[in-house]
């Protein structure tokens, strides 16, 4: 067995034909053009048998070694030049002739055999990959824990376990003109709205992009009005709720590399709900969805409404109240708009910051922002505690909205209201939710209304909105997902 | 399958668009034309709107799949129509603008004492432009938001009950009332914004048949909140206290104290601002249609920049709220006058079409 | 795309212009608690002693209540005056109660009420208080830090148990303004160093005319509304010395009744029946044999309580302070050209009014 790299090779074909370039001549052989295409990929590897005249052309990283090694290996190890033929007739060598289809199966981790004017894929692909692990971003506490991985076969294997059907299709669709990154649209059929697919599998064909490396970028490459604040389709990291996504009629989108998966069409309100809810008791699972709910708006307006209160109205306040506010914000020299703005800056500061560093060095800037922020910064009458607090509930509560997506949208829409708030008081926190509220509107998401069940208002919707209702009561899939079957189960 | 607006959301459209400013000064303009149990004129007045209603559903019967464009010109051309679009357009675009003025001079009295009201009244522009130029089953998506925020103010009205007393309404029917005709007026105008289903029906799902019955419903909930507060504001001041108080409702409103919050009129109010830009944005929608009929060649942001900037030229020194007082006299009796006129010229002109033998539709 | 731009940049625009005119931002006001208005003992009789106080936060953790003073004609100059006597800026939003010295209510209170009508700031559930003598007095007199609340807590205690009437500004300018009816308000004063509820102050028109003990005060609620708990300390004379009752009441309401002749009021009849509960007696000697008699007890307190309210009823007409409003329960019983055609000032002399009680005793506590 002689092993060498094929730029060695290579040089001594360009010694053979000097005029022959880039481009494949029809007078070379398809190992030769492969080989060609393969220049300067050091990674790649040729492997050559002197005494059948076979070449295995492959990335020895793309296979997996022990497959390769009994597959292919060691059967030609011990071949007799009489039976290669019947070797090479294996079913799982599949014959092929173009170039292209050769480097494309090479590059997704295949070998290619070839053998005088014959060449095969073999596929025995096995590069490395995470294993199955809960998802980082999208815990729970009850249910199935398990969350997607990089690897688009393995999560494709985690969907077709749970929805064991026929109907389950799965489209494939390149995207990226360098890349050529699988993405995988995946409906049932006769349940999602073939129009959708159909329209859905259109723009995915239509992006002009180098590359796509995640389902985040993906779905603002696909988005019904790319440039708003809010995404419009939501991305999942579990299974069960893909599952669910599909059986409701909704598409799903996958990409290869990405753990995120996309549901389509999304509408505002799912960015609030999670698997939790539907494995809780009803009641809980309601309870937990209002406050949410409470959450958001406690996001979006409560340290706007302190700006209000503080700089404006404080005729609002119960004299006791106002009384401590007043007090805290005795010695702090700037306006309350600065110091909100000053603090709200602080508290994102030590979000990003704990995101980015290891968990280990993240502790350290909880207490260090614990202490300066807490302590440190009323004390030296830089801020109010009153405000602390406000900051703080109005931080936590961003974290109860379950998509980081949508949380860290809502927060940037948090600091144009408390700038409203700090120029026109409660005039302005009503200015900023009216804009907010006409953009949510004039989204849409595949075509459909982003504020969906609230506006348009479809009440058979609403015993998943708000109120998780018992599974006896949800009959019917969502309005906006258009399926063609409407009620679940058996007509 | 979404792009049309549901009969539901028609409904509180409707309801919408009615409700504007004059609700705040209701109660006072029932008590000084009316005097005592002025609120029982509600009832009556919205019982005529509903006449109007009839009309309008009257023409909407007769020329079914025509808007009322085509019905107008399939009598008269378009060239010749033109000044007459231009007329509503420009009075129904005065009104709104007005209205939004009469807004701004109150947000001005409660808190902003020392800015200047142009700049409060050119933000709200802004909003009306910004909501003015998406679509109207945008308008209408946003609108029903706009509902579910404001609905639950009217809710509060319970607070009052402990402090109301049926002794105050005395046994007097318009007794030590000023004007009752003049009140007459006022009260419908505060009814107005219905006829802009003149405009509106091309938009509406009408798959079910019976959708124009929503527009009753949109008025019964404008009915019943105005007569409700009404009534509830005439147990609670006394009839020459409701004279002299300017907006009854918003002392109603400021009323209420509980525990965290106190004063809550100078949230609620503001939270009116997004009644008012409905109001204003459906008025400034239908002005458009009319203008674009005029000059096809507009797109909506254009003809609605139009109008917003036209009408604001020309009440640029309307500023006074007395003066926006009158104005809003004027310019609602005028939009009153269509309400009722539009409707019937539309019957006519259907009558002369049939009678000519025109089956278009 | 283009549009979301341009929004931004006219809003920018927009707010570049707008001044921040309007902000009020905490630390630098000054909140009113309270306003006293007393006479002042200037000769000019249209001048009013106006006395304040308010918070100052300039120190860390504590505020201090200052107390300040001026003398004005109206009670926006008063303002004015008292805001250039500090570095706060003087703001009326928090005001709880107003206080009016009985001289100066007797002169008619109705410019200070119409002027706190028609300021936006000021709300309406802003107590309207007469106290006895110097209205200033009273704000030597209490002795802690928050003295708007004070006076606001003492107030509501009391109304809430139904012992003085209850009166806001909405309340009296409602009163006021109706033309059946005059207003009355809480009569506070000072015994010793201690800030006291005495009763209530009588109104006509916007001018204070006399005042109700406690007692009698309750007696008033009881005719004008219905009750929803109180008590009464009935003494009722005996051969030797008084009986004692002690009767805690939860229910109580008033029923009107016109009797006319003709055209003409006869009288008006008020009936109230009032449920409660007996929690002392005095007067009964308890045997094993002869448990309290309810009907006996329930008779006296009626007696008791019929002779006070006629009492009650001499003084109104002797102040001529329409508080229960009789004209209003004339007016609601005749027609619109009857009402016009009688004397609104004379009904309260003129019709007479009957007073009865019907005391139901539901329960006596532990004892039988």
């Amino acid at each position: 067995m002689i092993r060498r790299k094929p730029k060695k090779l290579i040089k001594k074909l360009k010694e053979l034909n000097d005029q022959q370039q880039s481009e494949p001549s029809l007078d070379l052989s398809l190992y030769e053009q492969v080989v060609n295409e393969l220049e300067g990929c050091s990674d790649s590897e040729d492997v050559f048998f002197p005494e059948h005249h076979v070449h295995f052309v492959f990335f020895n990283h793309l296979v997996d070694t022990d497959r390769f090694k009994a597959e292919i290996l060691d059967p030609f190890y011990h071949v007799h030049k009489e039976e290669l033929d019947s070797l090479l007739n294996r079913s799982f060598y599949k014959p092929v002739t173009e170039l292209k289809k050769i480097i494309e199966g090479v590059l997704d981790g295949q070998v290619a055999i070839f053998n005088q004017e014959r060449v095969f894929l073999v596929n025995v692909a096995g590069p490395e990959k995470r294993n199955i692990q809960p998802s980082e971003t999208e815990t729970t506490i009850t249910g199935p824990h398990e969350g997607f991985i990089e690897s688009g076969e393995t999560n494709l294997s985690m969907i077709r376990r749970r929805v064991k059907t026929s109907r389950l299709k799965v489209n494939k669709l390149p995207v990226g003109e360098v890349t050529k990154t699988n993405a995988y649209l995946l409906y049932i059929k006769g349940i999602a709205n073939e129009e959708l697919v159909s329209e859905l599998t259109d723009r995915i064909e239509r992006i002009e992009i180098d590359a796509v490396y995640d389902a985040h970028m993906l779905s603002q490459l696909i988005e019904d009005q790319p440039n708003s604040l809010f995404p419009q389709f939501i991305a999942r990291e579990r299974p069960d709720s893909i599952a669910a996504g599909l059986v409701e009629g909704k598409i799903i989108i996958l990409l290869e590399g990405s753990p995120a998966v996309i549901i389509a069409p999304s509408s505002f309100f799912d960015f609030f709900e999670t698997g939790d809810d539907y494995y809780q008791r009803w009641l809980t699972g309601t309870a937990t969805r209002l406050l949410r709910f409470g959450a958001f708006i406690i996001t979006i307006a409560f340290t706007a409404l302190y700006v209000s209160v503080t700089s404006y109205h404080y005729e609002m306040i119960p004299e006791s109240l106002l009384t401590t506010l007043a007090v805290s914000r005795g010695k702090v020299p700037f306006d309350p708009i600065y110091e909100a703005l000053l603090m709200e800056i602080t508290i994102e500061f030590l979000r990003e910051a704990g995101a980015r560093l290891p968990t280990k060095v993240g502790q350290t800037i909880g207490i260090v922002g614990g202490i300066v922020i807490g302590q440190a910064a009323v004390q030296a009458g830089i801020t109010s505690n009153v405000l602390i607090i406000v900051v703080a509930i109005s931080a936590i509560a961003s974290f109860v909205v379950p998509s980081y997506i949508m949380s860290a949208s809502i927060r940037l829409a948090r600091f144009g209201l408390i700038l409203l708030a700090g120029l026109l008081g409660n005039l302005g926190i009503v200015i900023g939710l009216t804009i907010i509220v006409i953009h949510l509107s004039s989204l849409t998401s595949v075509g459909a209304p982003y504020l969906a069940p609230l506006s348009p208002f479809f009440p058979s919707d609403w015993k998943d909105f708000l109120l998780r209702a018992p599974y006896k009561m949800m009959k019917s899939r969502p309005t906006i997902s258009r399926s063609p079957k409407k009620r679940k189960l058996k007509e | 399958m979404f792009e049309k607006i549901a009969p539901f959301h028609l409904a509180i459209l409707i309801y919408m668009i009615q409700s504007g400013v004059t609700f705040f000064k209701l109660p006072r303009m029932l008590a000084v034309n009316f005097g005592t149990n002025g609120w029982l004129m509600v009832v009556i007045v919205s019982f005529i709107v509903m006449i109007n209603l009839l009309l309008i559903s009257l023409v909407i019967r007769f020329r079914v799949g025509e808007n009322v464009f085509e019905i107008m010109e399939g009598l008269i051309s378009v060239k010749w129509m033109a000044p007459f679009y231009l007329l509503l357009a420009l009075t129904w675009s005065l009104l709104s603008i007005l209205v939004g003025k009469d807004f701004i001079s109150i947000t001005q009295v409660l808190s902003f004492q020392n800015t200047n009201s142009t700049s409060l009244f050119v933000i709200l522009m802004v909003l009306v432009f910004y909501l003015g130029m998406k679509d109207i089953y945008t308008i209408s998506k946003a609108t029903n938001i706009f509902f579910i925020l404001t609905i639950g103010i009217f809710f509060l009205i319970i607070y009052h009950i402990p402090y109301t007393s049926l002794e105050r309404l005395t046994p007097f029917i318009f007794k030590e009332g000023k004007n009752t005709i003049e009140g007459i007026v006022q009260l419908y105008t505060a009814f107005l914004g219905f006829e802009i289903v003149l405009f509106l029906f091309p938009y509406v799902d009408q798959s079910k048949p019976k959708w124009f019955r929503s527009v009753y419903y949109g008025h019964f909930l404008t009915t019943v909140v105005y007569s409700v507060t009404c009534f509830v504001s005439y147990l609670f001041f006394s009839l020459n206290q409701l004279k002299i108080t300017s907006y009854p409702v918003l002392n109603l409103i400021a009323y209420i104290e509980i525990e965290l919050i106190e004063r809550i009129e100078t949230f609620v109010f503001n939270l009116f601002l997004i009644k008012i830009l409905v109001t204003l944005v459906l008025y400034l929608w239908a002005s458009s249609l009319l203008l674009e009929r005029v000059i096809p060649a507009l797109s909506r942001k254009q003809s609605v920049a139009i109008l917003i900037i036209t009408s604001m030229l020309i009440t640029l020194n309307v500023d006074v709220m007395s003066e926006i007082a009158d104005w809003l006299l004027v310019v609602g009796f005028v939009a009153a006058a269509l309400a009722i006129g539009l409707p019937i010229i539309l019957l006519i002109v259907i009558g002369i079409r049939t009678y000519r033998g025109d089956h278009r539709a | 795309m283009r549009n979301l731009k341009l929004l931004v940049i006219v809003f920018s625009l927009i707010f570049l212009l707008l001044g921040c005119n309007d902000q009020k931002i905490i630390e630098n006001l000054g909140f009113m608690s309270v306003m006293c208005f007393d006479k002042a003992s200037d000769s000019d009789e249209e001048k009013m002693l106006v006395t304040s106080t308010f918070p100052s936060f300039s120190d860390e953790s504590t505020s201090t209540e200052i107390k300040l003073d001026t003398v004005a004609y109206s009670k926006k100059e008063a303002e004015k005056q008292l805001s250039a006597k500090t570095e706060q800026q003087i703001v009326n939003g928090q005001i709880r109660s107003l206080i009016f010295g009985e001289e100066f209510a007797s002169d008619g209170i109705n410019r200070i009420i119409q002027s706190v009508e028609r300021d936006r700031e000021i709300g309406s559930q802003v107590k309207v208080v007469v106290a006895e003598g110097e209205a200033s007095a009273i704000l030597e007199s209490i002795p802690i830090e928050s003295t708007g609340n004070y006076v606001d807590k003492m107030l509501k205690k009391d109304t809430d148990k139904f012992t003085i009437p209850y009166a806001d500004i909405h309340h009296f300018s409602r009163d006021l303004l109706d033309d059946g009816i005059d207003p009355v308000v809480p009569l506070i004063g000072v015994e010793g160093k201690d800030v006291v509820v005495k009763g209530s102050a009588l109104f006509r028109g916007d001018q204070y005319v006399g005042n109700l003990t406690i007692p009698e005060s309750k007696i008033l609620l009881l005719l004008i509304g219905k009750v929803k708990s109180s008590d009464l300390v009935v003494k009722i004379p005996q051969e030797s010395g008084y009986r004692n009752f002690f009767f805690s009441y939860n229910h109580s309401k008033p029923k009107v009744n016109v009797k006319k002749n003709g055209a003409g009021i006869k009288e008006i009849r008020i009936h109230v029946t009032m449920e409660g509960a007996l929690l002392e007696d005095t007067g009964s000697h308890i045997k094993g044999d002869s448990p309290t008699n309810y009907k006996e007890v329930e008779k006296l307190i009626d007696r008791h309580l019929t002779n006070e309210a006629a009492k009650l009823i001499e003084i109104l007409k002797e102040k001529q302070a329409d508080s229960l409003g009789v004209s209003r329960i004339v007016r609601n019983s005749v027609s619109y050209g009857q009402w016009k055609s009688m004397k609104e000032e004379d009904l309260l002399e003129k019709v007479p009014v009957n007073i009865s009680f019907n005391v139901v005793v539901r329960d006596n506590g532990m004892l039988q």
